[in-house]
This record gives structure tokens, C-alpha cells and sequence, in this order.
């Protein structure tokens, strides 16, 4: 529960004040666009923005990273593997961009852990933003048992109120970062609501299986274009490729980049062959993935937290309430 | 403090084997001086060069590339140097527009018994390349997008061009005479491309301003099936592309082409089937003026290159232009393609500014304008202005051609004439 404050300017100085031992990374606007990137001070923090148009993922599995640079020296070579050193504060996290954190987790820090994003989700605190401003077009958290107001997954929560910011430190990592924050008596202020949407019907697994060869997917392919927008621009898609590279100055950089499931080569494999060869397939795979085979595998976890950007971003309006609907109609 | 080294710029050249090759060796035998920061590719004709050969060396570490063929008219293939030089004078244009100074790109011709020739056209190369200084790739996202003044709506009332759309599509699918309608339907938070296939399924049909997209994508994938298909001027010009590359079939096909109040207005009615809205009253043939193309050329290189460069810096590599475009329907991209893997799987810059302009590039003189690519990107990208920038160039080099309007003219990058010349290609 929150009970300290910060004013506006409190809250500016002690972004600020950040900035000197962390990576700050936050929303802004740059170009058409609203991004997590990372910020030189508070006054570049886009606040007001919204729902960010690219989730925070960059920031923990980034789009191309090279996990392995190779280096020819005069006794050999040297082999470099970046790790985040640096301590990391995500800004203006939404409740779902904490939830789609937490679901990455249960993938990324399980046997084998993967030690890049373990080592930036180890050093990042998560510093959330209540969505008073909320709901935008497509959003369907409390589907997926999120929240706009949920504290769960983050470490500090903010939430709007006259002149300032409700401060809820949920974590003790949360705590150690507020340390350094001019924190108030919340006194009697009372912080803005946050407008809930009703939360959908979904299918249990077996309704899903149901599913499975429904002419539903083919309908859907047919309009479908086959692009990426869905998986990049999703939290918690996180599908990669591996593939070496020379550079001009003759290192090799072993890349891990984004891959998606949408794209017709994704499955494609050795001597030709491409088990999922039409788009309805890959679509299939892409909703069954999220919604039966993650959850079967993570304590019912889906691989979705209904932040809505492949809704609103996807340009033929495949919509995964439209998914839902269909499949818990059929089930019922 | 030690001198700092001076540059020396890495040039890559292309030669020709059966000429510029002999005439390098020529220099090379006759004791011909000439700079050492050459690397030459020998290739079997200055018509193999791929544009893309270009511009992997510029993003993969070469100051300048130079590319020497044989003579006009001395040809081994007898016309691959032709073929270059139209493709060369469109890319070297886009390649400007991208803010890559005109010095670092040249096709030029030197025959066997020209050594003295290639060692001056490698001096002269190197020299000014030198004084450009090394490539960079710096980025500047406070420029923002020259924006032409939003054109009027395509049609000013759309509730009755609907109304008509649904009448005759119903007709058609309950006449048995298509299989499928391609049209647009209202969805969750815009219209969205709709396959009717039932009379019932036509009354979803839907048409006005947010109508996105260009539906002729689709027909490929309906190959060999009768379908009706909406279509704007643009996207009916697309049709024609495809129609012209043997892409579909012209009796496959019903079109239903909507006139519109504003815009290039439609292809003349015998193009269609059946065409709703204003009828055309005259084919305007010429390219519109793209204000905004312009004010991009009027600034120096490297404005421009700092301008795409926060452009593409934005891209996601999702490749929804590409997916969203009837005329990039290759069966593997060359952004993809794994062997040879000419693009990293990299999402940095320089592989999403490869990727955007081979892409402008493979569209020359194809591309109609129907801005589809744009509608779908989810970055906001202005890939609009590259396609226009290719347009207008390849209007101006090669007479005037309007892409779309005639389905037998042949394409301006398949033919040439033995008689051109172009200065852009960077030679005397």
C-alpha cells in the first residue's frame, strides 16, 4: 500500500540523482513513437505517454546482441561475452510490463539459466507506473490476471495524485532504490483509480486441443500479411535466432536476434524441409504456444499479459480477444 | 604526441573480366602507378553487379566502390553493360538520397587496351573519396519528416460507394460468377481486408478512409480461383505490375475499381470490370510533384544520412512493408536468404538501411505509389518517400514512364536503349 509521496520535482531530482549510478531506462517519444529507451535525465521521461508502442523487452532480451565477440590478437584470440555490469532502473514499467517480466522469467532463470538476461533481470529494478491514464485500445490484462493497479511484479509502484506521485515500495530492492528519493507523508491524498476492463472468457487446455484443426486458423491466415509487428512488438515473445558474423575489422560477433514465428522460414530446416509450411499453421502455433503449451508447461502461466499492442499494431487487426472468443465460444 | 595516421579510404571495384580486368592488368604490366587502396572483385560482366553488391561493401566497411565494364556497344554478352547503366544511374540516385555522397559510387568503362585509362579513373576515384573522408553512420532523430500537405480524402462521402460495393458483390458471389470477394470489413479497432465468400459474408463489406492496405497482395495466394478484388487507382496500377510480370491472370480476376475525388484518378474503365464511384475524366499520365522528396534532396549528405539513419533505426525488421506489398512477392527475400547469407539476421542500422534500400531498389520503376508498405509499418517509417524518390528518377532517366498505366510496356529496368547515356552513373 502506498503510503509516501513524492512531488514532481522530487521525483525529477531523484531520476536525476539515478542517472549517475544506473542505467535509467524509460519511456519517451522518439519519432512517431513511444519507447523504452535509455534517458540522460528526468526531464526526457515521457510520463504521460501512454502505453509505450514496443514493450520494455530490448532491455532484457535485446533485438540483436552479440553474446560472443571473437578478437584475433598476436597470442591467439580473445573471447568476450558483454554482461550488464551496470545496475539497470526500468521507469514507467506498466503493471503488464512487469507481469510479462515475470512470465519471461519463469523460461529464462529455469535450468539451463540463460546468463544474459539473468544478469540484466538481477540488476534491474523495476520502477512502475499505475495506468490512471487507462485502458488503451486493445487492452485485456485482467484476462490474463493482471491489473492496471497490479503491485505484484515490480519493485517500486507509482501511481498518480495531486502534485506528485503515490510511492508503494513493494520489494526490498524497491527499498534500497527509494533510499536515495525525498519520500513524504501520502498524508490525505488519495491516488487517481485506475479504470479496469472486464476480464474475457478463456478456454481451459482442452477447449484448446478442441481446437486444433479448426477451419478458424485458416480463415484467420487468409488475411493474415505473415509479418513480425505481433511477436516483436509483444512483451513476452521471445523467440531468437543464433548466427555469426565478420565484421570489417576482422572479428567474428556470435548474434542472438529476434526471430518470430510468423516468418515462413522460422521453421525451416535442414535438407529443405519446413513442418509448418502455411500461414495458418504458424498462426496456430503462435496463439496455442501462449494460450495451451506454456501454460501446460508453467503452472497454467499463459504466454500473454493483454497489453494489446499486437491489437492495435498488427496491420490486418488480427485481434487475440477476437482468438479467445472463438476458441472459449467452441469450448462451451 | 604521435601524427595521427592520414586516411586512406577503402575502395572496392567491380571489373569486368573480359575489359576493365585485362585493362587493370594492362596497368598493372606496363608499370602503370596507380593508388593501392583499390581491391578488385572480378566479376564476369558489369551487368552481374547487383546493386546490392554496392551497397553491402558501403555498410560493410568500403569508403568508395567503383564499378568498370566494358564499352557501350563492346559488350562480351553483348548488352549486360546496358542493363548496368540504367540500374546504376536509378541506385546511385537513391543511394544520394539516402546521404551517401555522389563521389563514393561510380560506373564507369575501360577496355582491355586501356591501362592508362583505369589507372587515372582509379586516381581520380580514390582521390575524391579521400577528401570525402570515411563513411559514417551518424544518427539524428530531431529532423523530423518533411510531411507534403495531407491530400484531401480519396472520396468524400464513402456510405454510398459502400452501399454500391456491397449490391454488386452480393450479385456477383450469388451469380456464382466469382468464388471470392476481396474486400474490407469493419473489425476491432480499424477496417480490415474481408474474403467474402456468401452473400451474407458481402454485406460485412465496408468502405471508407481507413480502408488500409492494398488488396491485390492476396491474389497470388488465390491463384487459379475466381475472385473479385477491390481496387484503388494505385492498387489497380500495382495490378497491372503484377499482371504484366505474369504474376496472375488477367481471367482469373473480377475487378471492381473505385473512382475517387481527389488523387491521380482512376485507369481508364476498360481496365476494369466494373468501376464505382466518379468515372474518369481524364488519365492524368504524369508523376504527381513530391514536395517532400524534394525538400530531402535540397539538404546536404549528411543531414539526409542522419535523417534515415534515425528512420531506420526505428525499423523492428518485421518486414510488414515488405509483407503488405503485391510487387515483393519473391518466395525467399534476399533478407533472408541463408545461402548466400547477404544480410546478417542483425536488427542494427546498417542492416535495416541495406534492407530498406534494396527493397526502394528492387521496386524501381514497379512500385505505384499505393503506400500499402506504409499503412502496415508499425514503426511510422516514411518508406513512401524512397519508393517516390525511385519513381521520380526513373520518370526522369528513362522518359517519363508511368508505372502501372500501360500492362505492356515493358519495365524500365528490363530494356534499354544502346543510345543513352546517363551522367548519374557518375562517369564523363
Amino acid at each position: 500500500m502506498s503510503e509516501s509521496f513524492l512531488t514532481t520535482e522530487s521525483l525529477s531530482a531523484w531520476v536525476d540523482g539515478l542517472r549517475t549510478t544506473h542505467r535509467v531506462v524509460a519511456p519517451v517519444r522518439c519519432g512517431a513513437q513511444v519507447v523504452f529507451r535509455p534517458v540522460e535525465g528526468a526531464a526526457e521521461v515521457a510520463w504521460d505517454a501512454g502505453r509505450a508502442d514496443l514493450s520494455a523487452k530490448e532491455h532484457f532480451l535485446p533485438a540483436t546482441e552479440a553474446i560472443v565477440t571473437w578478437e584475433p590478437t598476436e597470442s591467439g584470440v580473445r573471447a568476450e561475452a558483454p554482461l550488464l555490469r551496470r545496475p539497470q532502473v526500468l521507469l514507467g514499467a506498466r503493471p503488464c510490463d512487469g507481469h510479462a517480466l515475470a512470465v519471461m522469467d519463469r523460461l529464462f532463470l529455469d535450468d539451463p539459466v540463460d546468463v544474459y538476461y539473468a544478469e540484466r533481470r538481477a540488476r534491474t529494478t523495476l520502477v512502475g507506473l499505475t495506468c490512471t491514464d487507462g485502458p488503451w485500445e486493445g487492452c485485456f490484462c485482467t484476462t490474463l490476471g493482471g491489473g492496471p493497479a497490479e503491485r505484484r511484479h515490480l519493485d517500486v509502484l507509482l501511481t498518480r495524485v495531486e502534485d506528485g506521485f503515490a510511492v508503494d515500495v513493494v520489494s526490498a530492492k524497491g527499498r534500497a532504490l527509494v533510499a536515495s528519493a525525498r519520500l513524504e507523508a501520502l498524508g490525505g491524498r488519495t491516488p487517481e483509480r485506475a479504470p479496469c476492463v472486464a476480464a474475457l472468457p478463456v478456454a481451459g487446455p482442452e477447449g484448446w486441443r478442441a481446437r486444433f484443426d479448426d477451419a478458424f486458423w485458416g480463415e484467420l491466415a487468409e488475411r493474415c500479411l505473415g509479418c513480425r509487428t505481433c511477436t516483436y512488438d509483444c512483451p513476452v515473445c521471445h523467440c531468437f535466432d543464433v548466427r555469426d558474423r565478420r565484421l570489417a575489422d576482422g572479428r567474428i560477433e556470435r548474434l542472438r536476434c529476434w526471430d518470430s514465428c510468423q516468418g515462413a522460414l522460422c521453421f525451416a530446416i535442414a535438407g529443405g524441409h519446413n513442418p509448418r509450411p502455411t500461414q495458418a499453421q504458424r498462426l496456430r502455433q503462435r496463439f496455442m504456444h501462449k494460450f495451451l503449451y506454456y501454460p501446460a508447461r508453467e503452472e497454467g502461466e499463459a504466454l500473454c499479459v493483454g497489453c494489446g499492442r499486437c491489437v492495435v499494431q498488427c496491420p490486418v487487426n488480427v485481434d487475440v480477444r477476437e482468438v479467445l472468443g472463438h476458441v472459449a465460444e467452441a469450448a462451451r | 604526441m604521435p601524427e595521427p595516421r592520414p586516411f586512406e579510404p577503402r575502395i572496392v571495384g567491380f571489373l569486368c573480366n573480359w575489359c576493365s580486368y585485362a585493362g587493370a592488368d594492362l596497368a598493372g604490366t606496363s608499370r602503370t602507378a596507380y593508388p593501392p587502396n583499390i581491391r578488385i572483385v572480378r566479376v564476369p560482366c558489369s551487368g552481374r553487379v547487383d546493386p546490392l553488391f554496392v551497397a553491402r561493401s558501403l555498410r560493410d566497411g568500403a569508403d568508395g566502390v567503383l564499378v568498370l565494364g566494358c564499352h557501350p556497344g563492346d559488350c562480351h554478352y553483348a548488352d549486360g553493360n546496358y542493363h548496368a547503366r540504367r540500374r546504376f544511374a536509378v541506385m546511385r540516385q537513391l543511394l544520394v538520397f539516402l546521404g551517401i555522397e555522389s563521389e563514393r559510387v561510380r560506373l564507369d568503362w575501360v577496355s582491355a587496351s586501356e591501362g592508362a585509362r583505369f589507372a587515372r579513373v582509379v586516381s581520380e576515384f580514390t582521390e575524391a573519396v579521400r577528401k570525402l573522408g570515411p563513411l559514417t553512420a551518424a544518427v539524428d532523430h530531431t529532423i523530423p519528416v518533411p510531411r507534403a500537405a495531407a491530400p484531401p480524402p480519396f472520396v468524400a462521402d464513402p456510405a454510398p460507394l459502400a452501399a454500391e460495393l456491397r449490391a454488386l458483390a452480393t450479385r456477383l458471389l450469388a451469380e456464382r460468377r466469382v468464388e471470392v470477394v476481396l474486400g474490407w470489413e469493419k473489425g476491432t479497432v480499424r477496417l480490415r481486408p474481408l474474403f467474402a465468400r456468401t452473400p451474407e459474408q458481402a454485406a460485412r463489406l465496408e468502405y471508407d478512409a481507413r480502408a488500409l492496405l492494398n488488396l491485390a497482395v492476396y491474389l497470388r495466394g488465390l491463384a487459379g480461383r475466381k475472385a473479385a478484388v477491390v481496387v484503388r487507382p494505385a492498387d489497380m496500377r500495382a495490378l497491372n505490375v503484377l499482371l504484366h510480370e505474369g504474376q496472375v491472370k488477367r481471367e482469373d480476376l473480377f475487378v471492381i475499381g473505385l473512382g475517387g475525388d481527389a488523387g491521380r484518378g482512376p485507369l481508364p474503365a476498360s481496365a476494369y470490370d466494373a468501376l464505382l464511384g466518379r468515372a474518369p475524366e481524364s488519365i492524368d499520365g504524369g508523376l504527381p510533384p513530391f514536395p517532400a522528396v524534394s525538400e530531402i534532396e535540397s539538404w546536404p549528405a549528411a543531414k539526409r544520412s542522419a535523417f534515415w539513419n534515425a528512420r531506420f533505426e526505428s525499423c523492428l525488421r518485421c518486414y510488414a512493408c515488405r509483407q503488405a506489398c503485391p510487387l515483393c512477392y519473391c518466395t525467399e527475400c534476399l533478407a533472408e536468404q541463408l545461402d548466400p547469407a547477404w544480410q546478417a539476421i542483425a536488427i542494427d542500422t546498417a542492416e535495416k538501411a541495406l534492407f530498406h534500400a534494396l527493397r526502394a531498389f528492387h521496386l524501381a520503376g514497379r512500385c505505384t505509389g499505393c503506400k500499402a508498405c506504409e499503412d502496415a509499418c508499425p514503426a511510422g517509417i516514411p518508406i513512401g518517400l524512397l519508393n517516390q524518390k525511385v519513381a521520380k528518377e526513373v520518370a526522369r532517366l528513362f522518359g517519363g514512364y508511368d508505372t502501372g498505366l500501360d500492362p505492356q510496356r515493358p519495365l524500365p529496368l528490363a530494356t534499354f536503349r544502346k543510345d543513352e547515356t546517363f551522367t548519374e552513373c557518375g562517369h564523363e
